[in-house]
């Protein structure tokens, strides 16, 4: 006669909730993963730098950068660059948004606007902005009107088909629902169609503003009087890679600016889309 | 005999595939609706139910014949003929009340008027409370509530909806039905109702018109002699349970027919095509 064999399983190491593919697992834990990884690097670069295991002209500790982004901060230098690269930003940016909403709205609703503007704007789209900013000095020269120029171009021509296919994406019963409520064309463009598509105009106005700072450092990279960029290559220049990093640093934290205070505009302006969250 | 309400006169509709082909998706259809009747159309899908329901809404053109409401005959959509959707369409940036109220905002009815009939909908679709609610929130069965609530809010003179509960789960959809019933019962209403599933078409019409397949034609019209109001019981009566029998075996016919035209359809797909669509099959994906 045999019994059941109640034999006790022992878990092996990969049955760990972490190893499952897909399972979520604790917030604390997530944390402390996002941490170690940011902990590492930062550890190797202590070891590197204040070892003295790679040249400082290389990469500068910590503490000195810090020291250097002070030094900048306090004779005004890095708020002179910071200011004008920023300026130029939204300048380009605000003047391109303005134009491609409106546009691509039209392009994803009418068939005729797509067929009249779609082959240009998908030539230009390939065009990498920086081949045009040899064309774009001579035209401009190498003031800020260049650098808005450089932006608008990388910017605009992707938005307006973005946001073209967003509007595009709209459901058709969305519109034909407020027929059957007795609305008028106009009255669906305005009451449906533009407030349906304004969370994912949000979405891609964010994510163009991200490539909007590399068109720009490019272009400020290539030719410039200041700016971010213009800081960056004169530290180059006389070897001073600690304002190189106060740079990168500074761009870095002004993108994550942007990008949250997209995010709290999205809250403030669209509670009510999926996106706001719940 | 009641006043005929709607009327669905001689209507056709060809399309033409981007291909060129040509579907006769209806054929000379006739129907209508009298005054104060729930009619139920049950078809196979892709037999052109919804094609008709749309005709009727006028968010399509029949390729020839007409419809007349009230006598007259009508070429647009309009508020005259409120319409639910399968697919959620409220707007999600207006409130339960605001996406209710939608229509009476844009004729412009006095605020007090809104304000009186959205809370009055609401308290009958048991949505009390969830006023200031936006859609994310709610649930599949309660966003249909609202959609159905915002289409009586017009005054509609016949409410049409498309498959309205077919996205959700049964249970839900169960209630679902009474509670829409129950709504045009208490407030008389002329309903045109498409849907595939038979228990539905049963239990909500007073007639049942049967839909065959391509061309779509009225292949039967079937009375329901069971009066209103009606207690989910009737679901499980034996007379029920006949009709149910026999509008099953007609539409059968018709679904296996849309089968052997969907395979007529593949074959014409180009050889590459077909071969992909066979290998998918063998895997079970399609």
């Amino acid at each position: 006669m045999s019994t059941r064999n109640h034999s006790h399983y022992r878990p092996k190491w990969s049955d760990r909730e972490v190893f499952q593919p897909k399972q979520p697992i604790p917030r604390g834990q997530y944390i402390s993963f996002s941490l170690t990884s940011f902990g590492v690097i930062f550890l190797a670069w202590i070891i590197l730098s204040y070892g003295r295991l790679v040249d400082a002209i290389f990469l500068p500790t910590p503490g000195s950068i810090l020291k250097v982004g002070w030094e900048m901060a306090v004779s005004g230098e890095l708020w002179e660059h910071m200011l004008a690269s920023v300026t130029t930003i939204l300048m380009g940016f605000a003047l391109a948004a303005v134009l491609a909403v409106p546009l691509g709205i039209l392009m994803g609703s009418f068939k005729f606007v797509e067929a009249f503007i779609e082959p240009i704007i998908n030539f230009v789209r390939y065009l990498p902005v920086s081949a045009m900013i040899p064309l774009l000095i001579l035209w401009f020269g190498i003031g800020r009107t260049e650098k808005v120029a450089v932006i608008f171009i990388g910017t605009f021509f992707q938005l307006i088909f973005l946001i073209s296919d967003v509007s595009a994406n709209i459901s058709k019963e969305l519109l034909e629902s407020a027929y059957t409520q007795g609305a008028r064309k106009r009255d669906v463009v305005w009451r449906v169609l533009i407030p349906a598509a304004m969370p994912g105009i949000f979405d891609n106005l964010r994510m163009t503003l991200g490539w909007a700072w590399t068109y720009l450092i490019v272009a400020e990279l290539v030719s410039a009087q200041r700016g971010l960029g213009y800081m960056i290559l004169q530290s180059m220049r006389g070897l001073h890679t600690e304002a190189i990093f106060v740079g990168l640093v500074v761009i870095g934290l002004l993108g994550l600016i942007t990008d949250q205070s997209f995010k709290v505009l999205t809250k403030l302006l669209l509670p009510w889309s999926e996106k706001a969250g719940y | 005999m009641a006043r005929k309400k709607l009327i669905i006169e001689n209507v056709s509709k060809v399309f033409t595939t981007a291909r060129g082909q040509t579907i006769e998706a209806l054929r000379h259809v006739n129907a209508y609706v009298e005054e104060g009747e729930f009619v139920t159309i049950v078809g196979t899908s892709g037999c052109g139910k919804s094609t008709l329901l749309r005709i009727v809404a006028g968010l399509e053109k029949p390729t020839s014949g007409r419809i007349l409401l009230d006598g007259k005959e009508m070429h647009r959509p309009g508020a005259d003929r409120g319409m639910v959707f399968q697919s959620y369409t409220l707007y999600e940036w207006l409130t339960v009340s605001d996406n209710i109220s939608f229509g009476l905002r844009l004729r412009g009815v006095s605020r007090k008027e809104i304000r009186e009939k959205t809370r009055f909908l609401i308290e009958k679709i048991g949505l009390s409370g969830f006023e200031d609610t936006y859609p994310k929130y709610l649930s599949g069965g309660m966003k249909q509530r609202v959609a159905i609530a915002r289409a009586m809010a017009n005054d509609p003179s016949i409410l049409l909806l498309d498959e309205p509960f077919g996205a959700l789960d049964a249970q839900t959809r169960t209630i679902m039905q009474e509670l829409l019933l129950q709504l045009v019962e208490e407030n008389r209403m002329t309903v045109l109702f498409v849907t595939h599933d038979i228990d539905e078409a049963i239990f909500l019409g007073d007639a049942v018109y049967v839909m065959s397949f391509r061309p779509g034609t009225i292949k039967e019209e079937v009375k329901i002699d069971v009066p209103h109001p009606r207690s989910p019981e009737v679901r499980t009566s034996p007379f029920f349970m006949d009709l149910k029998r026999s509008i099953t075996a007609a539409i059968r016919e018709e679904t296996i027919r849309s089968i052997e035209a969907s395979k007529a359809d593949m074959r014409r797909t180009s050889p590459r095509v077909s071969g992909w669509l066979s290998r998918l099959r063998g895997r079970r994906i399609l």
